[in-house]
């Protein structure tokens, strides 16, 4: 059976309160254990800590795995949204270089070379905004 | 007034009436959720102190333990980028739907004013017909891209609410029950540890001086486990405001709404606040 996020942050829990309660009765116990017997309990004690340390980031393995795909739609949305600020910013810099191009419009007219020369540098530089 | 100057006038009348009928979208509400919400979702403290953990351990552990707090260590650099990523990507995707209810982000009307005067100055046409073209360019330009940004909104909501609120259900799930769990596994190791050299000790001085540090030593670990219940609620308060978000999303505009999405704004603000003093 496949081990889930839920399953694995489960058996972390029953790890700790097993710890726990391991050392509980260290304590309760302390005067009838022998010194071996203390130092036992005492290693099976870290050792259940640490066995729910390792569950509790398998876990997580589990539940970042679990939501990989979400991610990804949650990313193509992003990059959506992203490409619509873009063209609402895009109409504003349409406006801009319609505007540079009155100005060298009315220098073509004018048949000035110098102010065409500057619209065209104005027109330009707007379509770059 | 001219012929020329009353056709103008017309279809702009027209317009400003629709303008003022249809009323320019004011979604500050749900610019200001995003923009909070953005920024308390990325909140990295607690990934750092989750790759953190094997290390704090090692503080209290014999060195039998450590090969394997190594290996958990290690474990969790390489988890390190996929939960940033996590609130990278709702920050980012936050930040979109901010920018998107941003009305500065449709307001063209100083481009417009611009455009005006330059036809006008370079004697395209007299000032008067370019003034009532750039108000009419105003009107149309405003309609245009207020209602294409309210569709872009329901549309990016409505695709994103489905992975968003399994993303955050994840990453919820990591941060109650692995970044909790690791603060229960520091108590009981902080507690077996102090208890242990109390029970061992005969000094009755040193007994109380271990015992002052193993309080310092848990009241940290609750000021930790106040940031992570804040950040939780941080999270819930994100889901269920863009859940709000996709149920209303053909009436985006409804006070409503848009009263509820502004009071979970507060909240956030609020919470972002408190977990900013905690660490």
């Amino acid at each position: 059976m496949k081990l889930t996020a839920d399953d694995a942050f489960d058996l972390s829990k029953q790890f700790r309160d097993a710890a726990v309660s391991l050392g509980n009765y260290r304590f309760d116990n302390w005067d009838d254990l022998t010194n071996a017997q203390r130092q036992d309990l005492e290693d099976d004690e870290w050792s259940l800590l640490n066995a729910s340390s390792d569950m509790i980031t398998k876990a997580v393995g589990l539940a970042l795995d679990e939501s990989e795909l979400s991610l990804s739609e949650l990313q193509a949305s992003t990059t959506k949204a992203k490409k619509a600020i873009k063209t609402l910013k895009t109409v504003g810099q349409v406006i801009g270089v319609a505007t540079a191009l009155v100005g060298l419009a009315a220098a073509i007219i004018s048949k000035d070379p110098k102010a065409v020369a500057n619209n065209a540098k104005l027109v330009y530089a707007a379509s770059k905004a | 007034m001219t012929l020329r100057q009353t056709y103008l006038k017309i279809p702009l009348l027209l317009l400003l009436g629709l303008s003022v009928l249809a009323g320019c979208a004011d979604l500050s509400a749900i610019k200001e959720f995003a923009n909070i919400s953005s920024q308390s979702a990325d909140y990295t403290a607690l990934v750092n102190e989750y790759v953190a953990f094997p290390s704090r351990q090692k503080r209290y552990m014999p060195v039998s333990q450590h090969t394997h707090l190594t290996q958990i260590a290690a474990d969790r650099e390489i988890q390190k980028e996929r939960l940033l990523l996590r609130l990278k990507l709702i920050d980012e995707y936050m930040q979109a739907l901010g920018h998107l209810a941003a009305d500065d982000l449709v307001n063209y009307d100083t481009r417009i004013d611009a455009l005006g005067k330059a036809v006008s100055d370079n004697k395209f046409a007299d000032p008067q017909e370019t003034g009532a073209f750039a108000d009419m360019a105003k009107v149309l330009t405003r309609a245009a891209t207020d209602a294409w940004r309210k569709n872009k909104i329901k549309e990016l909501v409505e695709a994103a609410n489905g992975p968003l609120q399994i993303v955050i259900k994840n990453l919820k799930q990591v941060v109650d029950e692995g970044f909790g769990g690791d603060t229960e596994t520091e108590k009981a190791t902080v507690q077996t540890y102090y208890r242990t050299l109390v029970m061992k000790s005969a000094d009755p001085a040193g007994i109380e001086a271990v015992k002052e540090w193993e309080e310092v030593r848990l009241a940290r670990i609750t000021e930790r486990q106040n940031s992570i219940r804040t950040y939780s609620q941080i999270l819930t308060k994100i889901s269920e405001a863009h859940q709000k978000l996709y149920d209303n999303r053909h009436e985006i505009t409804s006070k409503i709404l848009l009263s509820q999405i502004q009071q979970y704004a507060k909240d956030l603000g609020k919470l972002y606040k408190d977990i900013k003093s905690i660490l």
